[in-house]
């Protein structure tokens, strides 16, 4: 574990990745030590991610702006999807439409337990990065 | 787990923040005691309109609810611009 701690804060000094990043590295580390390679938390495929986190910063130069610190544990949202197939058929065709009019294909009367899972599962790859007045990250840690 | 404390933060003008814990088992029990009140009301409603897409979501509608709050644990808002700031956190 030390020597995996050593080989985050080398990266971090030759600049491979950023702060967050080793921050992130970093704690699941320390959450699961046995899990952890030095390539990676993805590189083993054991990485489960427990929240969705969402940062907003102002960039540099921005006196003004927002700042927003949004942590959601996954499973509070995977316990809120199964809220969705109690929505009204006909709320679904209209939302249906809605989407279809916004060039998305997505099938809310079609939305199966296995397909909400799938999408929670997805979502540990997500990784957004925006930068103009604010950076925007969205990730799962 | 369920949550059991909220901790919010409370701005001071020119100051640091004032952070409040807030029992939240004061809040369950409250809860508890509502949806016990309202249970038979449920079933009743549940049974009438068991066709009707709101007779099932009735008898769903606790066990939802419930699997929403007890995943709680861990939700935290912070958000801060130069109004104001709000924090909230499960803990």
């Amino acid at each position: 574990m030390e020597s995996e701690r050593r080989k985050i804060l080398e990266m971090l000094s030759n600049g491979t990745i950023s702060v967050d990043e080793a921050e992130r590295l970093l704690k699941v580390l320390l959450e699961s030590p046995d899990s952890m390679t030095v390539d990676g938390p993805n590189a083993s495929g054991s990485f489960k991610p427990k929240y969705l986190r969402v940062l907003v910063e102002p960039a540099a130069g921005n006196r003004h702006g927002e700042r927003v610190n949004v942590r959601v544990p996954l499973n509070l949202i995977r316990a809120g999807l199964k809220w969705a197939s109690f929505i009204p058929e006909h709320t679904q065709v209209k939302l249906g439409k809605a989407f279809r009019e916004k060039g998305i294909s997505a099938d809310l009367s079609k939305l199966s337990p296995e397909d909400l899972e799938d999408l929670i599962v997805n979502l540990n790859d997500l990784e957004v990065e925006v930068e103009g007045e604010e950076i925007i990250k969205v990730f799962c840690e | 787990m369920i949550p059991w404390w909220l901790k919010i933060k409370i701005p001071r003008a020119d100051r640091e923040p004032f952070s409040l814990y807030l029992p939240l088992i004061l809040v369950w029990l409250l809860l508890i005691i509502i949806m016990l009140i309202l249970l038979p009301f449920l079933l009743l409603l549940s049974l009438l309109f068991w066709f009707k897409w709101y007779g099932r979501l009735a008898i769903f509608f606790f066990p939802l609810l419930i699997s929403v709050l007890w995943q709680l644990k861990g939700l935290h808002i912070d958000i801060e611009n130069r109004n104001g700031q709000i924090y909230l956190s499960f803990i």
